[in-house]
């Protein structure tokens, strides 16, 4: 909670900056010779910056719920992964050349099906199964798309000291 | 992050493509080939049954390379070419392979 705070005030100073400063441009105009700053430019995510933000924590999330057993929590970490991706997908539809949404398809589509399965059935096996089954597609994406290095495992712990995973009814 | 990656800095056409069962599944460790009058080229897709072949030399016209997948157990059910609409040569084309259990 602290951290989205935060973030959004970092976005608002952001957004808020460009306005700011044409705002002064206008009431102070500068110094002949001086140089004019630089026009502020929107930041383009990569994909790498997209799977780090939207993707890993995700990840790390629907597997430490399911090994709480929180199913509902579970269920809402793997929709959120799948939004990511279909925002992803349109932001960014291709990466060297290939077609991202083919290789989320080809890479997570079953194992995403099978870990939707495993928590309607709540069942800790199935779900280890299948987390097992999608981190490996995590890493057979990555190796087609040429990052063989990026090695994605199941979080051991939790990197989220403000978040409870435990169910809570 | 652009195409040139996938040609491997060759000026002429590259491809990529899964190799899949029918209605199904990508399928891994299948041969591909890309043939062309004078020579092939083979390779294999991997986990996800992606293949990627780079660049040919700036002189091949991509309708003369044909592509085709095998493997044990499987005949090959038909390929289909993604319409490819850049004039660029430098954009990768996609064919996927369907293979059926024999």
């Amino acid at each position: 909670m602290i951290r989205r705070c935060l973030f959004r005030g970092s976005l608002a100073l952001l957004l808020a900056a460009p306005a700011a400063g044409s705002a002064l441009a206008q009431s102070a105009p500068a110094p002949a010779g001086s140089v004019a700053p630089a026009a502020a430019a929107p930041y383009a995510m990569s994909l790498g910056d997209m799977m780090n933000t939207l993707i890993q924590p995700r990840h790390a999330k629907l597997g430490l719920a399911g090994k709480a057993q929180n199913w509902t929590l579970a269920q809402y970490a793997l929709v959120e992964i799948r939004q990511s991706f279909a925002g992803i997908v349109k932001a960014q539809p291709k990466f060297r050349g290939l077609p991202v949404g083919e290789l989320v398809n080809a890479a997570l589509g079953q194992p995403m099906d099978a870990v939707d399965a495993a928590i309607k059935a709540q069942d800790p096996q199935k779900f280890a199964a299948a987390y097992a089954q999608l981190t490996a597609g995590c890493n057979a994406c990555h190796a087609a798309a040429d990052h063989p290095y990026v090695v994605i495992k199941a979080p051991e712990v939790s990197e989220f000291p403000n978040q409870d995973f435990n169910p809570h009814r | 992050m652009t195409d040139e990656d996938l040609n491997g800095g060759a000026d002429g056409p590259s491809f990529f493509g899964f190799v899949r069962l029918v209605g199904g599944a990508g399928i891994d460790d299948a041969k591909v080939t890309a043939e062309l009058k004078g020579g092939a080229l083979v390779t294999a897709t991997d986990l996800l049954g992606l293949y990627k072949i780079p660049g040919f030399g700036k002189d091949v016209n991509p309708d003369d390379v044909q592509i085709s997948c095998a493997k044990d157990g499987y005949k090959q059910a038909n390929v289909f070419r993604h319409p490819h609409t850049a004039g660029d040569m430098k954009d990768p084309i996609e064919v996927d392979c369907f293979l059926q259990k024999q």
